[in-house]
């Protein structure tokens, strides 16, 4: 049923309608927008049980065929994606519920967390440059609605200067779509890869280059991700948590996408410099982090950080690392989450999000600390966790293709990474809270928050233990993308 | 409560039934042995995508260090019972140790290097959790965070080890790599998969220059230091050099670094040993120069050495952990392991003394222990194979001072009286905490009597590294003659580094302090020192906090890098010559979008401003019009007007509301305006550059084509906008309605606000 295939923007969209008409009444609102999440990951899963077999499911909106109209095409590659954002919207919304870090209660923050979704969803599943950038606008918006749904003056400043940084993306992406219009005519995925080959060499490059440097300042890649940590720890936990796990993401899927199957194979120039954009990208993020106490300003930077692993499995530009990328987003989609989400606790539990104030949580919340270890040592990179098979096929292909200084910056941030959770781990846990006397709140209402950390707690340990079902998935998805034909 | 779980310390039912975890493996590494079934393998599919199978062997050496772990642990186990008694947190102390226990046994069994590797993070990060075992001592979390930075990034290195490794052998089969390696060239790739492996494997065995760590480790607690930082984990280092001894024995490179790295860590870690003045961090310095002995071992040729690795391993363990439990019967005891504060303290802890002095022994290598059989192998091993003055001269000043140790630990503090012993009441523990030294200490002398009780055992650990013919294993044997008269030497020194041990620890002391800040525990501090100040250098730079530069950073990183790329490949595009000057109607336009565009820039006045952007769109559509696109320029102009309107009524009554101010005035900012300008430029080529592609026309075609006959349509834009793409402009809806949604706070905020500075006045 290809119905199927735009239900990860329909259900979205439709609950958007919903969950805004019911503004005035917030407790059907909170179960109109549970019910689009769950729908939502129904729709995902199906969407993901009918593209594992073969050659994944198309849809042609208004009936007009494939280059001439829009297309929606749903791959392994898309549908696993689909999944990790509806897992990650069921999450946060079910985070929202507990009294960790919610943010303020207005009434259009459940409407603009699902028109994220939407934007997410249509760019994950769409076959047509234009209507990705479409996608991205819708992020954009919602992204800084909710930016400025506090109206705190620092939300403000950080929602200015993402709106400000993120436009300047977005008309240089339109710009890159026109120009890739004006050079092939086409703007369908897949007559753009018919294309492609007759384009010349040096225009392929100069078409590439700009779509993807509009789509690395979208990634948070350096040195275009100052809006990133600029905004992202002015936001309340939960929808940190969706915008930290899904948005960079996107980014970084279209450059999958055009680098590894649209337009692959890419001229050698893309791949050798985004290599070196990515070792750039690594060692600012995790440096960044090193610097702060905020621990949803580390974990920002660790974001950009994580991206640039991301970027380096792009710019390996093979179908290793293609299954590499692949498995490094799926990972560190539901590692950054959780660990946004369990700061958030943190938060609750002590009173701050600045490791400078807070302490004491190892004797006090001891297993906090256990459920803490799971995605911090998942993003160092410790085995058998997540992150450790994330980053071995990721080291594994850069070494068999002889990038030595490549695989160096990666393990160099590694240990950086190890440092930073280290300083996490002892400032917020070991060491005793700085206030004398100081005790846990009363009356914490933490169930819909631990119920959202141990399942996606559980989601890195699977993944973690039986690494083999997303690693199969992982390089079936990149054999069936242009680059592994 | 914060309180909640700290009660007090756990039943005895429990503890026993830890301690059965130790004690089982013990009996069925025996069990085997006794039945001489080994070598066993094993193998479970894991990973089949990347070739990992859960692969174990149990050959000698691993039946070896099993055996360590094991009886160690059971030791550690009992003792831990006793020493942490009521404490808060035994339970979680025999959590850890437990796993810990479980990732050694898996490390020293596997077969499949990352497998290894998986199980050597395990100890490391549990390494940490256990030195940090008293983590609200702030010094326990540094010592913590030095252990696993040091040994977490020799672990990254071993994996790139690892890595390079595997994919030169095409296996990651220890035991098929160990086949294939002799025979492959000695290249680049395989060199520096050697000297990555060897950064692991020091690190963990805190070998030159990485050694600081282990001392500092001690801040954990007695059993874990036993445990972990001298029987078992910083063995592993060893265990792995002696692993992979067949691969690369025959490299003079791997010769050099080990035997190199060995003797300075054997020498330098007792000269740092006769430093200190805690019993416990004496006997850490010691076991540092211990691995470093086993490391030149290992590095060594000739089966002499590898029966000596085993020995030196087995003895260790034997009398190393006991006098760890020595100094934590006295720590326990009197509250203070500074030697100057201790003496005499055989009246009231007579069965540690007996510990210590059976243990002290075989350290020392006395006649009648397993230490002097050790001795005597080590002695015959050097003689046999050619071995640099260096290290002859290190392993004197090795053997030397382990007898100058073994006196401080076993004789100092119990029979003499040197220092003021401040704590009067001092006292033996509870049997848990004699018993199991005491064993450990006996069976180094049973076997320093009955030698051919390990023969096996080390015969089977050597001949992982070398195949062991027969008149080796008879040189384990109880024999006193030239060895004694050598060994003689080393006694003579060794008695004189005790007698005038505070004399020397001055002298040393001084000396030592002097070269302090270029040692590598300085540079350490340095280099964690310096990763905050990097870090704030670097975030300074990229992340300023001002707008204004990050707006400058990103528009002049897209224009280089494009500018870069069109530059690269300019002189392929093929460039469309010219058409001659265009008509005037589409000069006229050009005129029309740069005067809006030039315009804007000078207004202060917002309406004034709407309406030159809106110059620029009509010049556009005037563009359109003279291209050949009417359809286009007719929904532009549409487009236009409505926008104009719109938003020029909505300024209008601002205006008269009183609520517009006009911009502030435009400054002159001569780089801003190069850098737009560039930008401009490079945006334009861009588009200039695309044009020259194979343009395609089936979609304009198909639109024109299609238009009427299928969607009904005659403006072939509309039909675009709302059948052909209709998805995109229904997405636009969505942004449109968004923004409104998004819009919402922020206007109602801004009502909130003049209400109430309506109600303050």
């Amino acid at each position: 049923m290809s119905a199927l295939v735009a239900t990860p923007v329909l259900v979205p969209l439709a609950t958007v309608a919903l969950t805004a008409l019911a503004a005035g009444r917030p407790r059907l609102q909170q179960v109109l927008s549970g019910l689009g999440s769950l729908a939502l990951l129904l729709c995902a899963l199906l969407l993901l049980g009918q593209v594992e077999g073969g050659e994944g499911a198309r849809l042609a909106f208004g009936n007009w065929p494939a280059p001439f109209g829009i297309e929606f095409h749903v791959d392994r590659l898309s549908a696993a994606l689909v999944l990790v954002t509806a897992l990650m919207g069921s999450a946060s919304l079910l985070f929202l519920a507990s009294d960790a870090d919610p943010g303020r209660r207005h009434p259009l923050l459940l409407p603009l967390l699902h028109g994220l979704l939407v934007g997410v969803g249509g760019a994950f599943v769409t076959a047509d440059l234009f209507n990705l950038y479409v996608w991205f606008e819708v992020m954009l918006i919602c992204a800084l609605g909710l930016l400025a749904l506090g109206a705190r003056p620092d939300q403000l400043d950080g929602a200015f200067k993402y709106m400000v940084l993120n436009l300047l993306g977005t008309l240089l992406l339109l710009i890159s779509v026109g120009a890739v219009y004006a050079a092939t005519g086409h703007l369908n995925f897949t007559a753009l890869s018919q294309a492609a080959p007759s384009l010349p060499p040096a225009l392929a490059a100069v078409l590439l280059t700009a779509l993807l440097l509009s789509l690395l300042l979208k990634s948070g890649a350096f040195p275009l991700y100052a809006w990133l940590p600029a905004s992202y720890h002015t936001l309340p936990g939960p929808v940190l948590a969706l915008c930290a796990g899904l948005l960079t993401k996107v980014g970084v899927y279209a450059v999958l996408r055009l680098t590894g199957d649209v337009f692959a194979p890419v001229p050698a120039l893309l791949p050798e410099a985004l290599g070196w954009i990515a070792c750039a990208t690594m060692l600012f993020g995790v440096l960044g982090a090193a610097y702060h106490w905020d621990m949803r300003r580390i974990l920002a930077f660790h974001i950009v950080s994580q991206i640039g692993y991301i970027l380096l499995a792009i710019a390996l530009d093979s179908a290793a690392g293609n299954r590499a990328a692949l498995f490094y987003t799926v990972h560190h989609i539901v590692v950054k989450a959780t660990l946004f989400l369990l700061a958030a606790m943190i938060w609750r539990y002590t009173g701050s999000y600045d490791l400078r104030r807070i302490g004491g949580l190892f004797r006090a919340r001891p297993r906090l600390a256990l459920l803490f270890m799971v995605p911090a040592l998942s993003l160092v990179g410790i085995p058998p966790l997540s992150g450790f098979w994330a980053k071995l096929v990721v080291l594994q292909e850069a070494l068999a293709r002889g990038h030595y200084a490549w695989t160096a910056v990666a393990l160099l941030v590694s240990v950086l990474t190890l440092y930073s959770m280290m300083k996490i781990w002892m400032e917020a846990f070991w060491k005793d809270h700085p206030q004398k006397g100081w005790s846990l709140p009363r009356n914490t209402r933490l169930a819909p928050a631990w119920c959202a950390t141990l399942s996606l707690a559980a989601v890195t340990l699977w993944i973690s233990f039986a690494p083999q079902a997303l690693l199969a998935y992982a390089e079936a998805a990149a054999l069936s993308l242009g680059g592994g034909r | 409560m914060a309180q909640a779980n700290t009660g007090q310390g756990i039943g005895r039912v429990e503890r026993l039934l830890f301690t059965a975890l130790p004690l089982s493996a013990l009996c069925l590494v025996l069990w085997k042995l006794a039945r001489l079934e080994l070598p066993l393998s094993a193998s479970l599919s894991w990973v089949p995508a990347l070739g990992i199978d859960l692969a174990f062997h149990i050959d000698g050496l691993s039946a070896l260090m099993l055996l360590m772990i094991s009886a160690v642990g059971t030791a550690v186990f009992l003792y831990a019972g006793g020493y942490m008694a009521g404490h808060s947190g035994q339970r979680r102390l025999f959590v850890l140790l437990s796993l810990f226990m479980l990732a050694m046994i898996g490390t020293v069994t596997a077969d499949h290097l990352l497998v290894l590797f998986l199980f050597w993070e395990a100890t490391s990060v549990l390494s940490f959790l256990l030195v940090g075992f008293d983590y609200h001592k702030s010094g326990s979390r540094r010592s913590a965070q030095q252990a696993l930075l040091i040994t977490g990034a020799g672990g990254l290195a071993l994996l790139a080890g690892f890595l390079l490794l595997g994919q030169a052998a095409g296996t990651y089969r220890i035991r098929e790599i160990i086949e294939v390696v002799p025979q492959l060239e000695q290249g680049g790739r395989l060199t520096a998969a050697l000297l990555l492996i060897l950064v692991g494997a020091f690190t963990k065995s805190a070998q030159f220059p990485f050694h600081f760590w282990l001392p500092n480790a001690m801040a954990a607690p007695t059993p874990v230091s036993a445990y972990l930082h001298s029987a078992t984990m910083v063995k592993l280092g060893v265990y792995l050099l002696a692993r992979l001894d067949p691969a690369f024995g025959e490299w003079p490179l791997w010769e050099l670094l080990l035997k190199g790295a060995g003797s300075i860590t054997a020498a330098w870690g007792m000269i740092l040993a006769l430093r200190e003045r805690d019993l416990k961090r004496i006997l850490a310095w010691s076991t540092v120069a211990t691995l470093g002995t086993l490391v030149t071992l290992v590095g060594m040729r000739g089966e002499g050495a590898s029966v000596a690795v085993g020995s030196l391993l087995l003895a260790h363990a034997l009398y190393k952990a006991p006098l760890f439990f020595v100094a934590g019967n006295i720590d326990h005891g009197t509250g203070t392991r500074v030697i100057d504060r201790l003496g005499n303290l055989r009246h009231s802890m007579p069965w540690t003394a007996a510990v210590a002095l059976l243990a002290g022994a075989s350290m020392a290598g006395m006649p009648l222990s397993f230490g002097y059989i050790v001795k005597d192998v080590i002695v015959e091993a050097k003689s046999a194979g050619e071995v640099f003055a260096f290290a002859k001269a290190a392993n004197t000043i090795f053997g030397a001072v382990a007898v100058a140790v073994a006196g401080v630990a076993a004789v100092r503090v119990f029979w003499r009286h040197p220092g003021v012993n401040e704590s009067c009441e001092a006292r033996e523990g509870s049997l848990s905490m004699i018993l199991p030294p005491l064993a450990l200490a006996l069976s180094g002398i049973t076997l320093g009597v009955f030698p051919f009780f390990a023969q096996g055992l080390i015969a089977g650990a050597a001949g992982a590294m070398v195949p062991v013919p027969r008149e080796i294993l008879l040189g384990i044997t109880l024999e006193f003659g030239p060895t004694l008269a050598s060994l003689a030497l080393s006694y003579a020194i060794g008695l004189g580094v005790y007698i005038s041990w505070d004399w020397l620890h001055e002298r040393f002391d001084a000396a030592v302090q002097r070269i302090d800040r270029l040692g590598m525990a300085a540079h350490f501090e340095r280099l964690l020192r310096g990763i905050p100040r990097a870090a704030a250098a670097s975030t300074r730079f990229v992340q300023s906090g001002s707008l204004p530069a990050y707006v400058a950073l990103a528009i002049g990183t897209l224009s280089l890098l494009l500018a870069l790329v069109m530059a690269l490949g300019w002189s392929s595009f093929a460039v469309p010559a010219l058409g001659g000057i265009p008509g005037p109607a589409v000069l006229g336009a050009c005129a029309l979008i740069a005067a809006g565009a030039l315009a804007s820039l000078f207004q202060k006045d917002r309406l004034a401003l709407l309406l030159s952007a809106g110059l620029v769109g009509y010049g556009s559509g005037v563009l359109f019009l003279f291209s050949g696109a009417p359809d286009v320029a007719y929904t532009q102009f549409t487009v236009e007007t409505v926008f104009v309107i719109v938003a020029a009524s909505i300024l209008l009554v601002l205006r008269r509301s009183g609520r517009l101010s006009s911009l502030p005035e435009a400054r002159w900012r001569p780089a801003a305006l190069a850098l737009a300008a560039a930008f401009g430029a490079v945006i334009m080529l861009l588009l200039f550059v695309a044009s020259t592609g194979p343009f395609d026309p089936a979609l304009s075609d198909y639109f024109s084509e299609t238009s009427l006959p299928q969607a009904f349509g005659r403006n072939v834009v509309n039909v675009i906008l709302v059948d052909f793409r209709a998805l995109d402009t229904l997405g636009e809806i969505t942004v449109v309605l968004l923004s409104f949604l998004a819009a919402l706070p922020l206007l109602a905020l801004r009502r909130a606000g003049r209400e109430r500075k309506a109600e303050a006045e």
